[in-house]
Parts: C-alpha cells; sequence; structure tokens
C-alpha cells in the first residue's frame, strides 16, 4: 500500500512549549484514518504542518512522496478543513463553495449541492450570522465535494446536533466508497467515528502514544471487571493502563495480548474480560500518559 | 496562470462586498457633500470663496482609506482561508498584489471620472469639490490618475506588509514595530523642538518646495518597498 504521508522526527516548537514532539508516522493512501488526542495534543499543529501552513522546527515532512511547504504540485491535491477556520468578512456559504469549486479539479458541484440540502445549510446568509453547527456544515460539504486526493478533517463535527453527524458519518462514509481517497480525522466523538476508521493514530502532548489498525484494536488493550481483591492480585501480571473503583467491585484496562496462562488465572478469579472500546483505550492510554508526566514532575 | 486565477476568486468572489461597498460610501459622501453645496447656496456663501475653501476638502479619503482595509484582510482574514484551501504563499503574495492594483486602478478611475464631472459642472453647480483636491491633485486629470493610484497602492500594500509582521510574529511583530514607529515620531518631532525654528522651517519649505514629479517617485519607492517587505515576510507566515 502506498504511503500518502511521512513524518520524520518532526518537531514543531514555540519557545519551551512543543506543540508535535519528535514524531514519526506514516499514512497509507485509500484509507480512513483517526487522528485522536485532547485539546492540546497537537493535532490542528501537526495537520498544519502537514499541508504547510506551518513550518516544522525540525525533522522531515513527506506528502505524496515530496515537502508540502510551498509546492503547488502537492497542495493541489490536498483540501484541509480546519476547526474554526476564519472566512473573510461578507462571505456567505455560497462565496466559499464558488471558491472551492474554483479551486479543486475534483469538485462535484451536485454533491455539493446534495449536502447543502441534507444540512439545510442556508447559503445565502452572512457566515459570521451562522450557528456553530452550519459553519462545521461548510466545512464538511467542501470537504466532501472537494474529492481532493487527500482531505484533512480537523474536528469537523462541532456544534453539530446528534443527527447531522451521523448524516456526516453517512455521506462521508458513501462517497469514500465511490470515489476512494485519504482521509484524515480528528475527533473527539471517538466512538461515534471508530466505524468509520481504518486506523487510529493516538497523540499526546505532541507525542505518539499508538498507531493501530482498527481491526486489531482486539489485541491492543482489554478490559477486566471483578472484586476488588481479584483485580488487586490479577494487576500484578499485567501492564495497566487504567484502574477504576466503584464499591467492592474494579475495572482495568490492559495494554496488548494477554498470555494464556494469565488468562486462564483471571478464569479462575472470576474476572469478566472483554475488548477495550476504542474509547476506554483513548481515555486509557492519556490518562496514564498524564500520571507518568506528572509522576516525573513530582520526582 | 490557474493558480493566481485561483487567488483572485478569493478576493472576488464576494463581488457585493468588494465591488459595491465603494460605491455604497461613494454615494454617501455625495450626498453629505452635496448637503453642504445646498447649505451654502442657500446661504448665499460666495461659490468662489467656497470652491477655492473646498480644495482641501479630505471627503475622497473615504475611498482611499479602503486601501488600508484592504490590506489588511488580504492577510488577516483571507490568508488563513486560502492556505487552507492549496494555495501557496507565492501564489497569495502574486495574485492578491494583482488584485491590489485592480482595486487602486478602480479606486482611480472613481476619482479621475468624479473630477472631470466635478470640473465641467462647476462643483456639481454648487461650487463644491470633493475629487478635485489636493489629496488627490489639483492638476491636470493624469496626474490626479497616478497620485490616486499610488495613495491607494501604497496604502494597500504598507497594511499588508504590517499584516505579515502580525503572521510572522504575532503581537512581538506588532510591538517592535510600533516601539519603531514611536522612536521616529519622537525623533522627529524632537529635532523640531531643539532644533532653531528658523533651520526647521527652512527644511520644511525645502520638503514643500519639492515638485510633484519627487513626492511621486517618494510614494512609489515607498510603496515598492512596502511591496517587497510584505512577500518576503509572507514567504514564512503562518496562520493565526
Amino acid at each position: 500500500m502506498t504511503t500518502v504521508i511521512q513524518t520524520r522526527n518532526v518537531s514543531k516548537r514555540y519557545k519551551a512549549v512543543a506543540a508535535v514532539d519528535d514524531l514519526s508516522i506514516e499514512f497509507e493512501e485509500h484509507r480512513i484514518h483517526g487522528l485522536l488526542g485532547r485539546n492540546g495534543a497537537g493535532k490542528t499543529t501537526l495537520m498544519q504542518l502537514l499541508t504547510g501552513q506551518l513550518f516544522a522546527t525540525s525533522g522531515q515532512i513527506s506528502v505524496f512522496g515530496e515537502e508540502p511547504v510551498e509546492n503547488a504540485d502537492v497542495l493541489r491535491r490536498v483540501c484541509f478543513i480546519q476547526e474554526g477556520q476564519v472566512y473573510p468578512d461578507g462571505f456567505t456559504p455560497e462565496h466559499v463553495l464558488t471558491v472551492a469549486r474554483g479551486i479543486h479539479a475534483g469538485w462535484d458541484e451536485e454533491t455539493a449541492r446534495y449536502l447543502v440540502d441534507v444540512f439545510e445549510l442556508p447559503t445565502d446568509r452572512k457566515i459570521k450570522k451562522l450557528s456553530r453547527g452550519q459553519l462545521s456544515a461548510i466545512g464538511i460539504i467542501v470537504g466532501i465535494a472537494s474529492r481532493a486526493e487527500l482531505t484533512f478533517f480537523d474536528e469537523p463535527y462541532l456544534g453539530l446536533d446528534a443527527v447531522a453527524r451521523k448524516n456526516f458519518y453517512d455521506e462521508l462514509l458513501r462517497d469514500f466508497s465511490e470515489h476512494p481517497r485519504t482521509i484524515v480525522i480528528s475527533s473527539h466523538h471517538i466512538d461515534e467515528i471508530a466505524p468509520l476508521l481504518e486506523t487510529v493514530t493516538v497523540i499526546d502532548s505532541g507525542k505518539l502514544m499508538m498507531r493501530h489498525e482498527v481491526e486489531d484494536l482486539a489485541d491492543a488493550a482489554s478490559s477486566f471487571s471483578g472484586t476488588r481483591a481479584a483485580i488487586d492480585e490479577f494487576a500484578e501480571y499485567v501492564d495497566v493502563l487504567e484502574r477504576t473503583d466503584v464499591g467492592g467491585l474494579s475495572t482495568i484496562v490492559v495494554r496488548g495480548t494477554v498470555p494464556r496462562p494469565v488468562l486462564e488465572r483471571a478464569s479462575e478469579l472470576k474476572l469478566e474480560r472483554q475488548p477495550a472500546s476504542l474509547q476506554d483505550l483513548f481515555v486509557a492510554l492519556t490518562e496514564s500518559a498524564r500520571h507518568e508526566r506528572r509522576a516525573r514532575q513530582n520526582v | 496562470m490557474q493558480r493566481t486565477g485561483n487567488v483572485l476568486r478569493v478576493h472576488f468572489a464576494d463581488r457585493k462586498g468588494t465591488f459595491l461597498a465603494p460605491l455604497i460610501v461613494l454615494g454617501i459622501v455625495v450626498i453629505v457633500i452635496g448637503l453642504i453645496g445646498a447649505v451654502a447656496t442657500a446661504t448665499g456663501t460666495d461659490r468662489e470663496a467656497l470652491w477655492e475653501g473646498m480644495q482641501y476638502n479630505g471627503a475622497v479619503w473615504a475611498l482611499l482609506g479602503m486601501g488600508i482595509g484592504i490590506g489588511f484582510a488580504t492577510m488577516g482574514q483571507h490568508l488563513s482561508f486560502a492556505l487552507g484551501m492549496g494555495i501557496t504563499r507565492r501564489e497569495w503574495v502574486i495574485g492578491s498584489g494583482l488584485m491590489f492594483v485592480i482595486m487602486a486602478a478602480s479606486i482611480t478611475a472613481i476619482v479621475v471620472i468624479g473630477k472631470i464631472i466635478e470640473l465641467a459642472t462647476s462643483g456639481w453647480g454648487m461650487g463644491v469639490r470633493m475629487f478635485d483636491t489636493v489629496h488627490t491633485g489639483t492638476g491636470p486629470w493624469w496626474q490626479t490618475a497616478i497620485q490616486t493610484f499610488l495613495i491607494a497602492l501604497a496604502g494597500m500594500c504598507f497594511c499588508a506588509m504590517i499584516g505579515s509582521v502580525w503572521n510572522r510574529w504575532g503581537k512581538t511583530g506588532l510591538s517592535w514595530l510600533g516601539g519603531v514607529a514611536l522612536i521616529l515620531l519622537v525623533l522627529v518631532f524632537g529635532i523640531g523642538i531643539i532644533a532653531p525654528w528658523e533651520q526647521v522651517l527652512r527644511l520644511l519649505e525645502t520638503l514643500m518646495g519639492f515638485g510633484w514629479g519627487v513626492w511621486m517617485s517618494v510614494l512609489a519607492g515607498s510603496t515598492v518597498v512596502s511591496a517587497i517587505v510584505w512577500a518576503i515576510l509572507t514567504r514564512r507566515a503562518e496562520v493565526r
């Protein structure tokens, strides 16, 4: 499978803060990739670096085999739907669609008009008078209708209600299946978006925490529940990412594949085992990283 | 060429806002000047004195000042949108520079046509004027055309340059720029206060004595410098 995006030890620093820290990742073509992380994890900065909006402090970035910064050959194949995009004063959604139609070679006007109907977007109203959800709808319409070879959606659904979010997932998947291309989505609604994704990349404090095929996630982490005493003993055999105690019951999220003898011990302790959901894994990983950072600070 | 067209598409997508706004501003200004003329006529004000006095009328700045807004918006609002659409900074500078020229030419056309009508009707039939003024030149129409074009273009390039300082270094950059401007002002006024009045007056006389061509060269030079600095800074400007 061809690699569309490749970064090698990329960092973006703002004085003492590293928004992206020594990050090496790859995204393959014709797949939907999830880029997950907490607020301030570096997702938007990474996307801005990949689309040449920001300059990396160090490291190498390759998009379609070339450095994206100031590279018209690369950027003409890319569409970036940015969270909180600022639109020029006086613009209406129709103006945005007019510009996008002229810029993106693969633009599909029929799809754009269909999506305007789906999201009930008032195309002639000034953008500054639109709701947050309607603003998100503009980005979603441009992102899907542009049919760019590489599309970045940065938190594309902010302000959208549950119905509109479902419409987004459905329409993106429908269009993607008819016109395969590479899509990178950052999101907070992890379990909602999980069925769309083929790979998941989790970053925290600008660093790569995890990169997995979604279908292999069952091997990435599992959740065990049981009595507190049983969990106390079991926790000694496994790599615990997160633990929750409620009354006499406890649940732990365990990293990686659990060896057969340890699983047998779990059975003996009458622990209930479930594959960790993407949301559980994400929360466990980021919380674990936070505790480690805090512990380091206290040393 | 098509990529430059994309930049123009970003700037001119909102045609009403881009082209109608100057005409609305102009309309309001014309109404106000017309009212002044009507009041002056009704009160029997000497028409020649009114014509003479109104050569300093600064109403035309309502049009020329639009260049300031265009320059700032180019870097403050449109750049982020354009980069998100896959336009490069180089394409942005070339396309926006072309837009500046088109807008300065449009403003110039309005001012020159206004001046020709103004002179032909002896001040709109009331002895008032707003286009044939010292700000855009009281000489022949072609001088007004050059002066207006350069003022409008200089405003856009200068403000785009300040905008690029913001994109490049944020508040810190603007603070430095403000600091340098303040130091220059203090120096100029300081010299004005410390130096003997005769010398200051002689210097002012010398400056005022420069011909129209010299001043236009200074204006053209400032525009070119602003445009070059803007282009250089934008090459490494980041989205804010």
